[in-house]
């Protein structure tokens, strides 16, 4: 088997690699290994999360743009509350010395004297602090003897009855609470759900406020969650703050009112090239923020709800915060209220996660098409590169096939007609019929052991040799099969092959070396199988 | 084997880069397309149109990707100074919403009418015919259908009935002999006397009975209702007719029985300060069934709901009421996201249920057939049942009478009713501050405050 392996090798030493080919896999293995480098270049440069690195950057700046609004509001508001209610304590002061302020239950005339001097104090507060609505209540009722007055109290509230963020001033204000004669002394109107006194078990943080005792205002003063007000299709949150009397005890409460809709009207929703960016403001807790209890200020293209949950999952660079209704990606900072249930109110500004989302995957999309572009140009380029390289040589090959002459075969490639001087000269010092070392030590073997047969056995090795089969050769020298294949296993021993395909092998070599003649005899060569 | 190279090479290009500009142009689509609108239907309540918004919302908004966001829920008056402001870029002015319900004569105060859709590009013929012709034709502006009906409204009489029996058992004012304004008057003198005698020991403590919320509306529809024009141009008729008209309201405002006091007439009788007024239909939302009195109790009330009542030798006629809905010309997306929304707002059972619970009417023919009896017959509220009985008498009796689309339709209105408060209030006083209360000095009063109020519009006017 070794020997065919090797007489095969001999025989295919003529299949050579194409240039071509070897050109093209370099010029691919060249331009992808570039395209690598490019990428991983890009890659390391940051070109593929710029999208991500923009995002984190506009993202951070609205978000700190809000946080410093929002903080100036609410601090604003806390200051007009904490102002609203040391004014309220020396109007009431002024009217009930040091009378505890039961002292006004049941006493009609000294209620609507204290709620005239509150009406002029929350009116001037009202057109003066961004926000859309200002009460104070004063611990007292006018009529004890009703059922209901163990939560009623009289106070005064006063609200904007239109809202528009174009109308600065001039807006016209309702009363909300309060004796009615305010309303027609002021020209005012009464709102649509006007009562004359609070129900004081609807206004949160009002029980807390009574038990008050902190020596400093601005200690006292909270923030409420959101609630509805009562009659109305509005919410609202209230900055309120207790009202002392100068003994120290509580007279009341006093606050600000914040409507959804005029959050919503002071924070629109801002378009960018992620969608549109949102502002709410909610309680968070255990990383859940809870918009049920917050307001939120413009919601524009998403099916976010005010009533939602939205569950925290903080991320480097942004937040994700996923509803019933969708994820948003987004910030959120603490604003460090004082809230009447102890919550950490946070502001948070919201994008849709879908926009950024679609953008990020069509940024993907983008690149690995375009990479696979380039790799798809990369591959034709060293193919025609590959080709162009290859051709003059091919077309020398042609040349010279065609004229035989090297004068006349130059091609104008000094490398290749030097090539083609260099092969002709060597061409021309080759001895003819010169066999490589290897194949001529074969054949002398194969040639030497060939004379040890004898006359008949060469007979039947010329026949062989001109492919007949066992069967014919004894037909046509007149043998039975079983000297045949007598003679065969002789021939086969002394020529040290293995089978008849060994021995055929061998002749077909001989042949091709046109050596065949030599080991017959010139008279006795053979025709050629397929002659 | 170079062609299928060529071919393969050119398709991985062209699926490359439409694929790729695909992607970047798709992030849009995914989002709802939000709309907004101003309206005014419930105030400061609970609004009703809020809520079949919110259901919407909920429902086909979710399914088609359209959000409506309320962004203003105000009167009339506020709406149409903020349209006016946003379409004329007033600074500081709100953007214009996509859709907004005013009246006509807004429409007629923008500076650019064009930019309001017509409504005839989005409704096909059979659907525009499903509404009342009459209602349609009110919405239509120069040729174009801008104001598309939504409910409808008209002026009623509501009386405090708890109230009025007690001062009926003691005068013998029926309730009947309020159907006329003659009677109506007559008991406004009867009840200030009553009111004042019940507290000897105050003078001139008397209280108003009767409340209109729109001094320029009796005025209008009584002259109209007894045959004469109320306007002559675009100027007011100051006619004998007129005159004829002002005589009965002077007399009962300079005697004290007719409230002159500002805002809407709900207002004195939420506090009993009156025990009847005329007011749309759809304040009933704002009638509360209670009286609140001076000391913070309260009284629960029952309403007597009556035609508004008209002269005795006139028409019966009534103001047509109603505001329609605009919608601002903006993105093909956006136009018909808000026209599926409108659609779906006057399909017929909708435009019942709403109209039934704001004390509208609705606007296509098909709920008055087969809708609104059934609505009106399940009704258990004392207040809502009255008013449709109320609602339908008006309908089979009376002449429904449409404000004339003049541009300063709006200032004039604005200046009568200044002026009527203005001019009946200082007589008013001035007949206290007398000492005099007899018949003659009472009929000068009448005279001088005509006079008055006479001078005051025309120098408010020019």
């Amino acid at each position: 088997m070794a020997r065919i392996g090797r007489v095969l090798k001999l025989t295919h030493t003529t299949r050579k690699a194409s240039m071509r080919c070897k050109l093209f896999a370099y010029w691919t293995s060249m331009l992808v290994v570039l395209l690598a480098a490019v990428l991983a270049l890009a890659s390391l440069s940051g070109v593929f999360t710029i999208r991500e690195n923009n995002l984190r950057h506009a993202l951070g700046a609205h978000h700190a743009s809000t946080v410093a609004n929002v903080t100036k509001q609410t601090g604003a508001l806390a200051a007009h509350a904490i102002d609203l209610s040391q004014e309220a304590s020396n109007a009431l002061d002024a009217q009930l010395l040091t009378h505890p302020t039961s002292k006004l239950n049941d006493d009609s005339e000294g209620i609507a004297k204290a709620e005239r001097s509150l009406f002029s104090l929350l009116r001037t507060t009202l057109e003066s602090s961004p926000c859309n609505g200002a009460f104070a209540i004063i611990d007292a009722t006018v009529n004890t003897r009703l059922n209901e007055s163990e939560d009623s109290r009289a106070g005064v509230y006063v609200r904007f009855a239109n809202l528009s963020v174009s109308e600065v001033v001039g807006r016209d204000v309702v009363l909300y609470r309060g004796i009615p004669q305010i309303a027609r002394e002021s020209g005012l109107e009464l709102h649509n759900r006007w009562r004359m006194e609070f129900d004081v078990s609807l206004m949160p943080g009002y029980e807390t406020m009574l038990l008050d005792s902190d020596e400093r205002l601005s200690g006292s003063c909270r923030w409420t969650n959101r609630s509805q007000l009562p009659g109305t299709w509005e919410n609202v949150v209230m900055v309120v703050a207790p009202i002392y009397a100068s003994s120290g005890t509580v007279r009341g409460m006093c606050g600000l009112e914040l409507s959804d809709l005029f959050l919503k009207l002071s924070y629109p929703a801002q378009s960018s090239e992620y969608g549109p960016v949102m502002t709410a403001i909610a309680p968070v807790s255990d990383g859940v923020a809870d918009l049920s209890k917050g307001m939120t200020g413009e919601l524009k293209s998403t099916y976010l709800s005010s009533t939602d949950k939205l569950y925290i999952r903080e991320q480097s660079g942004f937040n994700l915060y996923s509803t019933s209704s969708g994820s948003f990606i987004g910030l959120h900072t603490s604003l460090g209220l004082q809230t009447t249930d102890g919550k950490d109110v946070c502001v948070m500004t919201l994008i849709p996660q879908e926009y950024y989302g679609s953008m990020v995957s069509s940024d993907r999309m983008k690149i690995f098409f375009v990479s696979l572009l380039l790799f798809v140009a990369a591959f034709a380029l060293s193919r025609y590169l590959s080709r162009q390289f290859v051709k003059p040589i091919a077309d020398a090959v042609d040349l010279i096939k065609t004229n035989g002459s090297v004068e006349e075969s130059l091609t104008g490639f000094s490398e290749i007609d030097t090539l083609v001087s260099v092969l002709d000269s060597r061409a021309a010092n080759i001895q003819p019929n010169l066999l490589p070392p290897d194949v001529a030590s074969l054949l002398d073997d194969f040639s030497a052991r060939f004379e040890t047969l004898t006359a008949t056995e060469r007979k039947v090795v010329k026949l062989y040799a001109e492919n007949m089969e066992t069967s014919e050769v004894a037909e046509r020298l007149f043998i039975s099969i079983h000297t045949a294949r007598k003679h065969n296993a002789n021939i086969y021993h002394k020529l040290n092959v293995g089978s008849r395909e060994e021995l055929v092998l061998y002749l077909e070599l001989f042949r091709r070396c046109k050596r065949l003649d030599a080991l017959f005899g010139e008279e006795d060569v053979p025709q050629s199988p397929g002659a | 084997m170079k062609k299928i190279f060529e071919i393969a090479l050119a398709l991985t290009l062209v699926c490359g880069l439409s694929f790729a500009t695909g992607c970047a142009s798709r992030h849009q689509s995914d989002q709802p397309t939000t709309i907004t609108i101003w309206h005014v239907y419930g105030g400061q309540t609970d609004s009703p149109l809020n809520d079949l918004i919110e259901a919407f919302n909920n429902t086909v908004g979710v399914e088609e990707g359209i959000r409506v966001e309320v962004a203003m829920v105000s009167d009339n008056k506020n709406i149409h100074n903020g349209i006016v402001a946003a379409a004329s870029g007033d600074p500081g002015a709100p953007e214009l919403p996509d859709l907004f319900v005013s009246y006509p004569k807004t429409v007629l105060s923008l500076p650019d009418q064009n930019i309001l859709v017509d409504y005839r590009d989005y409704f096909q013929e059979d659907e525009l015919d499903a509404f009342v012709p009459a209602f349609l034709e009110e919405g239509e502006v120069g040729g174009r259908l801008v104001c598309l009906p939504f409910a409808k409204s008209t002026e009623l009489f509501f009386v405090n009935k708890t109230g009025f029996n007690r001062f009926s058992a003691a005068t013998g004012v029926t309730m009947d002999s309020l159907r006329t304004w003659e009677g109506l008057f007559e008991a406004c003198c009867i009840y200030e006397e009553w009111t004042d005698g019940l507290t000897p020991e105050i003078e001139n403590d008397g209280k108003a009975f009767f409340a209109h919320d729109y001094h320029f509306n009796y005025f209008q529809v009584g002259v109209e209702s007894l045959n004469a024009p109320f306007f002559d141009g675009e100027d007011i008729s100051l006619s004998p007719t007129f005159a004829y008209v002002w005589q009965p309201y002077a007399r009962a405002a300079i005697d004290g029985g007719l409230w002159l006091g500002g805002g809407y007439a709900t207002d004195p009788l939420r506090t009993g300060e009156v025990l009847a007024s005329v007011g749309s239909s759809a304040s009933v939302l704002y009638y509360t069934n209670e009286v609140i009195r001076d000391d913070n109790s309260t009284e629960t009330i029952e309403f007597e709901i009556m035609p508004c009542p008209t002269f005795a030798d006139g028409e019966k006629m009534v103001m047509q009421r109603g505001a329609g809905i605009c919608m601002v010309k903006s993105t093909p997306e956006k136009e018909q996201a808000a026209i599926r929304f409108l659609k779906w707002l006057i399909e017929p059972e909708r435009n019942t249920q709403f109209a039934v619970s704001a004390g509208y009417m609705p606007v296509v023919q098909e709920a008055y057939e087969a809708c609104l009896p059934q609505y009106v017959e399940g009704l258990t509220d004392q207040k809502y049942a009255e008013l449709y009985r109320a609602y339908i008498e008006t309908l089979q009796e009376y002449t429904f009478f449409r404000a004339p689309l003049t541009d300063s339709y709006l200032q004039i209105e604005d200046s009568f009713e200044s002026n009527v408060r203005k001019h009946l209030s200082a007589a008013r006083n001035s007949f206290i501050e007398s000492g005099d209360q007899s018949a003659p000095v009472l009929e000068r009063h009448i005279s001088d405050s005509y006079e008055q109020f006479k001078k005051g519009l025309e120098s408010t006017l020019d």
